[in-house]
């Protein structure tokens, strides 16, 4: 399964064993970088799971130091600014998260995302801190972005183990959304 | 008076069900049946409505303490909708792994068969 965690949650105690019997065998960790300094930070070893690093940009122009070509660089979302300048970004960047205090993504973004053959990453755990608002608008981006063929992505953020979610149960989950169930395999098992 | 005898629903007109194998990962509460049909009617309620809360019929065939699992029987026409609800339930329950669904218990291989 495909997720993207905080480097907090590696510090519990059995989280190896927690993280594998949810079938995880790669993970992303991220990490918020501020400046070019955060950049440089070392992941903890585990014996059967594979770690990679996952960047979330405060500024956008941190993107030209990133050396690691494995990982995965992102942008939060949440308002027209920030989702559109992640969207039309030529480079690797990616949006996470466009779910904002208002809906900020419409059918011209998801255009320009298409064009630049981007990947959204939705934190599926904003569904249990901002339920209505969350859901409303998840109910609109993820039907477009499908109707675009856009590729999305659904991961979890998590800081603790109970942040965590099967993948079957995210799977009957995202059904709600009106995603067939190959398309939702096909997101949660990608590689990147 | 007569007495006549209650004509028994032949099989192909019964529900079917799905039997749920779930194991609980440090769980918040302690394993009380009362507690977590609760958890889960609700949580069911909440994502698809009061009216596939009753279909689904979710009955709590067996509790073990010891290794943490649940064994849930659910009508099976509306087992997709139980399985995406306990995505709220996790919220009171802890973490929860699906270790198994079947249609009949005999073909569980979990530890509470």
């Amino acid at each position: 399964m495909f997720d993207i965690i905080s480097e907090e949650i590696l510090k519990e105690r059995n989280i190896e064993e927690i993280l594998l019997t949810f079938n995880y065998t790669t993970i992303y960790i991220y990490k918020r970088i501020q400046k070019k300094e955060d950049l440089n930070f070392d992941l903890p070893k585990l014996k059967n799971i594979v770690l990679k690093k996952a960047f979330v940009l405060e500024d956008l122009n941190l993107v030209k130091s990133i050396k690691e070509k494995d990982a995965i660089v992102l942008v939060n979302g949440g308002d027209i600014k920030s989702n559109t300048s992640a969207i039309s970004n030529k480079s690797e960047v990616t949006l996470l998260n466009p779910i904002g205090t208002e809906l900020c993504f419409d059918e011209g973004l998801a255009e320009i995302a298409k064009q630049n053959k981007k990947i959204i990453y939705f934190n599926i755990n904003e569904i249990r801190t901002n339920q209505y608002r969350a859901i409303k608008q998840m109910n609109f981006i993820i039907p477009l972005l499908r109707s675009k063929n856009i590729e999305m992505r659904f991961v979890t953020l998590s800081r603790k183990s109970k942040d965590l979610i099967d993948e079957k149960i995210l799977e009957n989950f995202l059904k709600n959304f009106n995603l067939e169930k190959e398309t939702i395999n096909r997101f949660l098992n990608a590689e990147k | 008076m007569k007495k006549t005898k209650l004509g028994v629903i032949r099989p192909t007109l019964r529900h079917k069900k799905r039997y749920v194998l779930i194991k609980l990962i440090n769980p918040e509460v302690i394993l009380d049946s009362k507690k977590i049909y609760s958890v889960l009617t609700q949580s069911l309620q909440k994502t698809s409505g009061i009216f596939v809360q009753t279909e689904c019929n979710i009955t709590i065939l067996e509790i073990d303490n010891k290794s943490q699992t649940l064994l849930i029987r659910t009508n099976k026409e509306y087992l997709d909708e139980f399985i995406g609800s306990l995505f709220f339930a996790q919220a009171e329950l802890g973490l929860i792994k699906i270790l198994e669904i079947k249609s009949t218990i005999k073909k569980l291989d979990g530890e509470l068969k």
